[in-house]
């Protein structure tokens, strides 16, 4: 990562945090959308293990280099994911189109049958690649789906946090996304997420998801991305950790390295 | 006079002069007992009947730490009218499925219902398989429930399983954690009862079944076991009163009786170990047994007070020196019978059965318990207690018919028709006996309840809907990680749940296998002729990857562990015996043997084969336990008496009364369970009793008396009498659990009544006729004809 890069994100870091420090805090809403945007990066190529841990502390683990681009309309992203390990799977491949208003676009490439599948529209609430992540987890939705409202500020892993809850605003979200309601810590400084809480369609504590280690990835506008991302489900037990084992911005990203065609190169 | 004598008179001394401290420090430790009693809580946790070494039992655990629970239950749901596919009975089973869910000690993972999320429709298309939860959202015009069905008919792993083959029923499977705080089945359903029951209405019927539900309507009869304790009390009090025709006769038994059982209750909650259904009816067997020593002791007070006051004592004098005496005579032969009884008892600690090592552990102890109460707080009560009037003493002494027929028993047996007698009762013993023959192992605990009980009445209506009510799972362990994703070995899944399904009885069998030939078909259009498993692992592996596209990380969880290391395949038997389990596991096991490929291990567990491994402890162990128990029977039976005829001669009723036991369970086609336990423990604990009290008894009249007629109708009118109102009264005590039913607690009362008779009979009748034959020397001495002369003239109760 270069110095520049580096300067750049912490004066954009200063510059976001400027209105919190004045102690005029921007509303629940407004720190909602700053927390949509950090998350959208033009490029990037990150090498990461996902390890997917039962209750009993059984492990497996899937080694992916994931492709990111956004589109220009500057909200939706193309997702190329393809695995590394383990062996069985090797080779295998997933793509997806973002559609902010409408249904994402995914194709899965597996290579023993050597030839890649659309796959019929996923609900938000189905589980992304067989982790504890859904897809709208993955995917943050619109901002506006949900009602926020600012609950507290309050400490993270030593991160001055806003406490955000967010209810769904009309019960076609709530059934899509299987959430009766999350609260979310919002880092002051950058906008990610530190931690959230997601409540089920019974209002209990379905799993919680937590951040560490954000590393500035982009300048102007300035973002960040997460080296270690958890998710728990505190209903069953298991958890979902991703680990970044190497991350690259601004990386060259072509348009046709989203295709199918590319998709089945191995 | 024998040194244990010697030591009882001083220490009777001692007793009757503290009298009132000794009765306070009785009261104190009763009273602490006695609150610790409402601790005990009931135990039926299938772990405590299971032999915990035992390959299923192993197997079993291994289920359990990673599937999950083994608690299978059948909630099946039949709409009065229609079939399951309507908007409100789809919605009742998807509201069910939610709120079991939310119980805390149900296996979330393994609910499963038509509503489960992980319950999916693999459907096939153009590009594949597409995975959805079948019930989500409920349908609800035509189109969609017309979508449903097709769904559900589409993926035959749930069809017999979560919706019977004609649609008319659905079912919810739910598994549940033993609580290890209230490790009981009504507890364990306790909540999922209340849950299901308020979706019951005029619009559905509702049934249960499985394991459990059998477990809990056990687990409500065994709730009732007061209720008999208190009416056998009460029946064996009677008794006592008819025995003794006195008040205090009939109580003071009784004192030490109750308090036996609130000692070994007691101690049982002091010591944190659970009741359960074998130890429920341990307070009767403490109440009979206590019972058992009282009466002889209280009959030999009765004997030296009228004996004391013939020499000219005054009541109060000849209370206390009987007291001392009937002590001093009978306190030696307690003692012996006691610990013989306990520490037989107490040896069987040494089983594989936990419930049963409970049993022996508390059954001793209620013995001991007895023992230390007779030896303190009768002595000290009685000596303060009025003595008896002479009417009380008159009625006791008075020759009834007992006496006239124990009398010409005697005579009998010394002029000359022991022999007669002893061919007689082996001829009987043989015939019954043969019943063994017959003899069959078998744990079937759901025809332990009336063929019209509820219970029964659903699980044949569930058993004729859905493939079964009783689950047995076969554990597929691989050696390496990723190894079930081997075709050969998912085939071998597949051939050996071919063969479990052509098995009678077997209603259906689910695994992994099931999902992979369903993907493989999904993902050739749905073409029927690829239900089968893919031939690449690589093609495997990445089905189940493109399913994990769409569906949850734990979807598989009751089928397959995290490594695919491990598989189970779950087999619903529409039967619950042991026996016939047996038989499908061990031809399923060289199926196995040929399908899989080397390094693959098969091996079966639930709750079922946990019943199997109970039988075979049963069979095998039982037979040895009861071998090793009179082995500890004859060994101190010949220390107590000095030889080793003597030691033959206390454990002889043993072995008659096992073998009656089974000959007329054989005749009567009642299977042998664990039941069985119960009445060889008895035979152990009372059978041997009667013998020594009789031997003793008859040696010590035969030494004071110097003739063999008087010292048999002297042993037989005294202790052979009060034997005689101990059998009569435990007879009359189980006799109350007739009135239950629940077959278990009929099976005890029977095999405890013909215990009864038949250690009766061998101890008054029997014993002493072979014991006219053999002449042993531990009795008779070294020259026993010097005894045998001709008989004198005698009449009942002139013995003193």
């Amino acid at each position: 990562m270069s110095r520049a890069l580096v300067r750049a994100a912490l004066v954009t870091a200063a510059l976001l945090t400027t209105p919190v420090a004045g102690g005029a805090d921007p509303s629940a809403q407004e720190i909602m959308e700053r927390n949509f945007l950090a998350s959208k990066i033009r490029s990037l190529r990150v090498d990461t293990t996902m390890s997917l841990v039962t209750a009993r502390k059984e492990t497996r683990e899937r080694r992916t280099i994931v492709l990111v681009k956004l589109q220009p309309n500057g909200v939706d992203s193309k997702l190329l994911v393809r695995f590394h390990a383990p062996a069985d799977i090797k080779g295998t491949a997933f793509l997806q189109i973002e559609h902010i208003d409408g249904e994402d676009d995914q194709w899965v490439y597996l290579p023993a049958l050597k030839r890649s599948r659309r796959l019929v529209a996923n609900n938000k609430k189905d589980s992304f690649v067989g982790s504890d992540f859904s897809y709208g987890d993955i995917s943050l939705p619109k901002v506006d789906h949900y009602r926020h409202k600012l609950l507290r500020s309050e400490i993270v892993d030593q991160a001055d946090c806003f406490v955000v809850e967010s209810v769904p605003a009309t019960d076609e979200v709530r059934t899509n996304s299987g959430y009766s309601r999350k609260v979310s810590w919002i880092r002051k400084d950058t906008f990610i997420e530190a931690k959230v809480e997601y409540y089920d369609l019974a209002a209990r504590l379905l799993k919680v998801q937590q951040t560490a280690d954000h590393q500035p990835v982009q300048s102007n506008p300035a973002r960040w991305f997460p080296r270690y991302r958890e998710m728990a489900n505190h209903q069953t037990g298991h958890r979902t950790l991703i680990r970044v084992n190497a991350i690259e911005s601004g990386v060259s990203a072509p348009d046709d390295q989203f295709t199918t065609r590319s998709l089945e190169r191995e | 006079m024998p040194l244990s004598s010697r030591l009882l008179r001083p220490f009777a001394e001692w007793i009757i002069a503290r009298r009132v401290w000794v009765l306070l420090a009785v009261v104190g430790v009763t009273v602490f007992l006695l609150t610790r009693i409402g601790s005990l809580q009931l135990d039926t946790n299938p772990d405590s009947w299971a032999p915990q070494k035992h390959p299923y039992v192993e197997t079993t655990r291994l289920l359990k730490e990673v599937f999950g629970g083994t608690n299978v239950v059948l909630i099946g749901i039949t709409p009065r009218q229609g079939d399951i596919y309507q908007p409100a009975v789809l919605a009742k089973i998807k509201r069910i499925q939610e709120r079991i869910e939310q119980i805390p000690h149900a296996v979330r993972h393994n609910v499963l219902s038509l509503a489960a999320h992980k319950v999916k429709h693999i459907k096939g298309g153009a590009d594949g398989m597409e995975v959805r939860p079948m019930l989500d959202p409920v349908p609800q015009s035509p189109a969609e429930i017309e979508r449903l069905r097709a769904a559900v008919a589409s993926m035959p792993i749930y069809v017999n399983a979560l919706v019977s083959p004609d649609g008319r029923s659905a079912a919810i499977i739910a598994d549940f954690k033993q609580d290890e705080t209230i490790p009981n089945f009504v507890a364990m359903l306790e909540s999922m009862r209340k849950v299901v029951e308020e979706e019951r209405d005029g619009s559905v019927d509702i049934r249960y079944g499985g394991t459990p539900v059998i477990g809990e309507a056990a687990d409500l009869q065994f709730m009732k076991m007061p209720i008999f304790f208190g009416s056998a009390l009460l029946v064996i009090m009677l008794i006592q009163l008819w025995s003794f025709r006195s008040l205090q006769g009939m109580v003071l038994p009784m004192v030490t009786g109750i308090l036996s059982v609130i000692w070994g209750l007691g101690s049982m909650a002091v010591l944190g170990v659970h009741m359960d259904p074998l130890n429920t009816t341990t307070p009767i067997l403490v109440l009979a047994v206590a019972a058992g020593h009282a009466i002889q002791i209280l009959k030999r007070y009765y004997e030296e007070y009228g004996r004391l006051l013939s020499i000219g004592m005054t009541p109060a004098q000849a209370n206390r020196a009987a007291v001392v005496e009937s002590m001093v005579r009978v306190g030696p032969v307690m003692i012996t019978a006691g610990l013989i009884a306990a520490i037989t008892l107490f040896s069987l600690a040494g089983t594989g059965i936990p419930m049963v090592q409970h049993f022996g552990v508390f059954a001793g102890c209620g013995v001991l318990a007895t023992l230390v109460l007779e030896l303190t707080v009768i002595p000290a009560l009685r000596s303060m207690l009025r003595p008896p009037k002479a009417r009380e003493t008159a009625n006791e002494r008075k020759a009834g018919l007992v006496d006239r027929l124990l009398v010409r028993i005697a005579d009998n047996l010394v002029g000359g028709r022991a022999p007669r007698l002893v061919a007689g009762g082996l001829v009987a013993l043989a015939i019954v006996g043969a019943g063994t023959v017959f003899l069959r192992v078998d744990n079937n605990f759901r025809l332990y309840h009336k063929p019209d009980s509820v219970l029964r009445v659903d699980d044949r209506i569930l058993n004729a809907t859905f493939g079964g009510t009783n689950t047995i799972q076969f554990l597929v362990q691989a050696p390496a990680r990723d190894s079930l994703k081997d075709p050969k070995v998912l085939q071998g899944i597949s051939d050996l749940q071919a063969f479990l399904d052509r098995q009678p009885n077997v209603g259906k069998t689910q695994s992994i296998a099931d999902l992979i030939k369903r993907m493989n078909q999904a993902m050739h259009g749905d073409d029927p002729a690829y239900y089968a498993i893919p031939e690449s692992r690589e093609l495997i592996a990445q089905y189940l990857f493109l399913y994990s596209l769409s569906g949850d990380p734990q979807d598989f969880d009751s089928l397959v562990d995290n490594d695919y290391r491990r598989a189970v395949v779950w087999t619903f038997f529409k039967d619950d015996s042991t026996t016939y389990a047996d038989t499908v596991a061990k031809k399923a096991q060289a199926v196995a043997a040929k399908s899989f490929p080397p390094g693959v291990t098969v091996s079966m567990g639930g709750t079922l084969p946990d019943a199997v491994a109970l039988n075979e402890v049963i069979v095998g162990d039982k037979f040895r336990n009861m071998a090793q128990m009179a082995l500890v029977v004859f060994v101190l039976g010949a220390i107590a008496f000095g030889s080793l005829a003597g030691g033959l001669f206390v454990v002889t009723p043993l072995v008659a009364v096992a073998l009656a036991n089974f000959g007329v369970m054989g005749w009567l086609g009642t299977p042998l369970d664990i039941s069985a336990m119960i009445s060889a423990a008895l035979a152990i604990g009372i059978g041997a009793d009667y013998e020594i009290y009789l031997l003793y008894r008859f040696r010590e009249e035969l030494a004071r008396t110097g003739d063999v007629l008087a010292a048999t109708r002297d042993s037989l009118l005294t202790s052979g009498k009060a034997v005689l109102f101990v059998a009569i009264s435990i007879i009359g005590g189980y006799s109350v659990l007739q009135f239950s039913d629940f077959a278990f607690f009929n099976q005890i009362s029977n095999m405890v009544m013909a215990t009864m008779a038949v250690s009766a009979f061998f101890a008054l009748f029997f014993l002493r006729a072979l014991m006219m034959i053999f002449k042993p020397a531990f009795i008779f001495g070294r020259n026993p004809q010097a005894f045998f002369r001709p008989a004198a003239p005698a009449t009942p109760g002139a013995n003193e």
